[in-house]
């Protein structure tokens, strides 16, 4: 392969993060305490760079690694909200207490962010399995990375599901290669086009379902997510919330439509059911959840469900609804998870009745807090009714109306363990009236989140208009 | 008018909502004067309205239509018409009131009030929404702050009631939203504007399915029987000004659905499911006295007569007569100003005597006159007196329902007695008679919540004697909707 011609501006963002993980790792080894604390700053101007270069790729339609990667819109974009809400942690994360250094940090999430992008913009089947790779195997450390039982416990429920599900996506490809001779997803088309469906490229799909849905946690699937957001460190459980979810969905919108064009409607079948499951299963068992994290586990279940509903739409205005509900979800999930993190580092539990009285000794935390989950259930001014016009819209366009009905059910059924959180912080009295002081950048990196849940629910064109919806 | 008029009305509430923010939480009599003044200013600046106004005008008054969302076609579109005049100044009176009947509440005084201001928003934008995305998000705004009022400043049971009043009302709601969208994407029109839907006509395959989900959205707000246990708990346990802004303007954003959606853009289905609606309606009244008749809480009592008396009004929306939705649009006004007064002055009574259950109270017109006296006002107005406005909009409704359904009418008329009988016993065991022992002297109504009732007392009699300045409005608008009815 001639590197001369590789057009090295449209992977100008990945190198970028590649550069800059490579030198936070450097910087944990060689630096003094003093300037490893300088670490999450050069990380946040890292993204703040990559973020930048991507921009001037926005448009530009390209492919590169002899079609192994390629950069359109959907992947711009994808790239473009995972280093936003990358950013957003790294600045919540900045006065926090890492786990471990904070080079090791910081650099295991950009190792998994990089992976990601490689996800959104991979085309090709071998490309898509050493990303995923790359997104998961630094994730798992950071989940076992605080010395506690429940983080290791954590970390190997996590590992061992996630390489059950490697291993099971894995022999699906290997089926789809087997009969197609074939790896890249186009050529995968071209070489399944007008042939009947055969029996063993249904159990490959269904296989290479299984294992994407392991990784964006669908029911049956899920079994992960719970524990692993109730016992990884709330700053590692925060960016799972986001990063590698956006790399199993960027998966999921490329692979399917293009490669497997002549199954669709067996595999959007699939993932309307996986779509109901998910749903169901997830609200109901946040239900009985006291304890918050675990709660906001079982939520995001329930939230993969709402998205699948775009996949199981299987047309362009179903995907691009799913990243724009990918959008306003991951910023409302984010946003609680660094008001635990902001509550947890003042030393409070992270119970459902912890969070009693948090009106009066942290007003805008509880503000943000509620903004949030009335995000998540989908209350208008809020981003997450916007996000749910343009999913359940999808839905019912599709003739999918059972599903946007069983959709908007849902969200009902999801207030009921909300609401758990919301009554604690503005309907019962605190235990103590002292103030719960939060570092500037984790309140700022908060505040930033309500002001885009607010924006974007009374003025959701300001991003619509760039994925052109 | 060449200034967005309504958008200033209907955002002024946030406004002074964000003003209390800068406001320390202490200061808790400038907060009160506050959120006066912004309620005061919503009234004066709608003078232009009425000024301006003109009756019998079929299309839209007051204008504004901006692109908001391009893709979806989603406007903000506002409008006012002859329907939904009276119920937005209606709003507009209430907050008034509601503000005024909040000046007791000590506790967390600039949440209070901030939130009462978010209501108004979700009110009022309810009113003059004419995109039904636009239209939904205020529907839906509404609840947030009902839910923290209701379960931050309510009685011992605020918390189920809380709750119970949010899930029911959003369960109905978020159906809705499919409806909507199903509309959209079946019209073939690519909006969701609301006039746009109505000029077009609209007929589908799904048009009973979409017309069944707007009806269950619209049914529990009203609500109708049998989706009305949210109401007694929710009235019983809100806060005064909650129980009034929900018995005043939140049952009616159910009947102004019922006449804005369903009648003017699906009026073949809503002349085929008429005739069930007023089954509905006919059971919600008789239910509602029944219920009313067997209560010893006073709150209680007006809750289920609420029940009872929006029966009325959708028994003359389903009627389907110029005379029974003349009456019924005009029975939404009342129902607001006598249903708002009753819970009023027994909000009053309660601050007094720290109870409602009617076998404890006694004798109160000795003990407070004036509260009495108005008390039994309501009453009067509440139960059809001849010269108070109840009596128009409810005599309107059962003489144009009659050609339609004659038993269900006569039912209405028979129930009418049960509801002057549930009222008077309830003034005479609790307002006559000797005061129990154990009750010490109250003082009667101050300065502040007379002003509050006075304007409730003006306007019952002056529409009780003489409708028209209401009627010149909605009747021509009735007649729009039924072209459309007959239309179809």
């Amino acid at each position: 392969m001639n590197l001369m011609q590789i057009e090295w501006n449209n992977i100008m963002p990945e190198l970028i993060i590649f550069g800059v993980a490579i030198a936070v790792l450097l910087g944990e080894m060689y630096l003094s305490a003093n300037g490893k604390r300088m670490l999450g700053g050069f990380s946040l101007l890292g993204i703040a760079a990559a973020l930048f270069s991507l921009t001037t790729l926005y448009g530009v339609e390209a492919t590169e690694f002899m079609g192994m990667f390629s950069i359109g819109l959907t992947a711009t974009v994808l790239k473009g909200i995972l280093l936003v809400t990358t950013a957003l942690v790294v600045l919540a994360t900045l006065r926090s207490r890492t786990t471990i250094g904070e080079g090791e940090f910081y650099s295991m999430m950009l190792f998994s962010v990089l992976g990601t992008m490689f996800m959104a913009s991979a085309t090709d089947l071998i490309m898509l399995f050493i990303a995923l790779e790359l997104t998961v195997l630094p994730a798992y450390i950071l989940v076992g990375s605080k010395k506690t039982a429940g983080s290791a416990e954590a970390a190997l429920k996590y590992f061992l599901l996630g390489l059950v599900a490697s291993v099971i996506l894995l022999y699906g490809m290997s089926l789809v290669y087997g009969l197609t001779g074939q790896t890249n997803f186009t050529a995968i088309a071209d070489a399944l086009a007008g042939q009947a469906i055969q029996p063993l490229l249904l159990v490959g799909m269904v296989m290479i379902v299984v294992g994407l849905g392991f990784k964006v946690a669908a029911v049956p699937f899920h079994f992960w997510a719970p524990d692993v957001y109730e016992g990884a460190p709330v700053p590692v459980a925060s960016f799972l919330a986001v990063g590698p979810k956006a790399g199993g969905f960027a998966a999921l919108i490329h692979f399917f439509p293009v490669a497997l064009a002549v199954a669709a409607p067996v595999w959007a079948g699939l993932f309307a059911i996986l779509a109901v499951l998910s749903m169901l299963l997830g609200n109901l068992a946040a239900l009985a959840q006291t304890q918050v994290r675990r709660l906001l586990g079982y939520s995001a279940v329930a939230h993969t469900g709402y998205l699948l509903v775009g996949l199981a739409v299987a047309d362009s205005f179903g995907y691009t609804s799913l990243i724009f509900y990918f959008l306003v979800y991951s910023l409302a999930a984010l946003g609680s998870f660094l008001v635990i993190l902001a509550t947890t580092e003042r030393g409070l539990g992270e119970n459902v009745t912890d969070f009693a009285g948090l009106y009066k000794r942290a007003p805008m935390l509880a503000l943000a807090m509620a903004i949030f989950l009335f995000s998540l259930v989908g209350i208008p001014p809020f981003a997450g009714f916007m996000g749910k016009v343009y999913l359940f819209g999808a839905a019912v366009r599709g003739d999918l109306i059972w599903l946007a009905v069983i959709g908007v059910l849902n969200s009902v059924v999801s207030f009921g363990y909300y609401v758990t959180v919301i009554r604690q912080m503005y309907l019962v009295n605190p235990p103590t009236n002292e103030g719960l002081p939060v570092s500037k950048p984790l309140y700022l990196s908060i505040v930033l989140i309500m002001a885009a849940v607010v924006f974007l629910g009374v003025y959701p064109s300001a991003f619509l208009s760039i994925i052109n919806l | 008018m060449d200034y967005p008029i309504l958008s200033i009305i209907v955002f002024l509430p946030l406004l002074g909502a964000l003003l209390l923010q800068f406001v320390p939480r202490e200061k808790a009599n400038l907060i009160r004067g506050i959120a006066l003044i912004t309620t005061l200013a919503g009234l004066v600046l709608s003078i232009p309205i009425l000024t301006d106004f003109t009756a019998g005008q079929s299309a839209m008054q007051f204008v504004e239509k901006q692109v908001w969302v391009p893709g979806l076609g989603i406007s903000y579109h506002l409008g006012l018409d002859g329907l939904s005049m009276p119920l937005f100044l209606l709003t507009l009176v209430l907050m008034v009131i509601a503000v005024l009947a909040s000046w007791s509440i000590k506790e967390r005084v600039r949440e209070y009030f901030s939130l009462l201001l978010l209501l108004a928003v979700g009110m009022l934008g309810t009113f003059v929404a004419l995109d039904f995305i636009l239209f939904y998000v205020f529907w839906e705004i509404v609840l947030i702050p009902m839910y923290f009022i209701i379960g931050i400043w309510g009685g011992e049971n605020r918390n189920y009631a809380a709750l119970k009043f949010f899930l029911y009302t959003l369960a109905g709601s978020v159906l809705m939203l499919v409806g909507i969208l199903a509309l959209y994407f079946t019209s073939g029109l690519n909006t969701f504007d609301m006039v746009a839907l109505m000029q077009s006509g609209y007929t589908h395959s799904l048009s009973t399915f979409i017309f069944a989900t707007f009806f269950l959205g619209f049914a529990v707000k009203v609500p109708m029987w049998p989706f009305h246990t949210w109401l007694p708990d929710a009235h019983v346990q809100a806060p005064t000004a909650g129980s009034v802004l929900l018995a005043g303007i939140l049952l009616k954003m159910g009947t102004y659905g019922f006449v804005r959606v369903l009648m003017q853009i699906m009026p073949g289905e809503f002349v085929e499911f008429a005739p069930y609606i007023a089954v509905l309606a006919a059971i919600s009244i008789v239910y509602g006295a029944y219920a009313a008749l067997s209560q010893s809480d006073l709150k209680k009592l007006v809750a289920y007569s609420s029940v009872s008396h929006m029966g009325y009004v959708m028994l003359g929306l389903a009627a389907l007569t110029q005379v029974s939705i003349n009456g019924a649009v005009l029975q939404m006004v009342n129902h607001g100003l006598i249903t708002g007064m009753l819970f009023l002055v027994v909000g009053y009574i309660y601050e007094r005597t720290h109870t409602r259950d009617i076998a404890k109270l006694g004798g109160l017109s000795l003990k407070i006159p004036i509260l009495g006296g108005m008390f039994i006002f309501a009453s009067l107005a509440s139960l059809g007196l001849p010269g108070l406005s109840g009596f128009v909009g409810e005599f309107l409704v059962l003489l144009g329902s009659y050609e339609a359904y004659k038993v269900y009418t006569i039912l209405g008329v028979l129930t009418l007695a049960l509801g002057a009988f549930y009222l008077l016993r309830a003034v005479q065991n609790a307002f006559y008679g000797l005061p129990p022992t154990s009750m010490e002297d109250f003082k009667d109504m101050n300065g502040r919540e007379f002003m509050s009732l006075m304007p409730l007392v003006a306007l019952i009699i002056v529409f009780g004697v003489y409708p028209k300045p209401l009627l010149q409005y909605i009747d021509p608008a009735v007649s729009t909707v039924l072209q459309m009815i007959r239309g179809s």
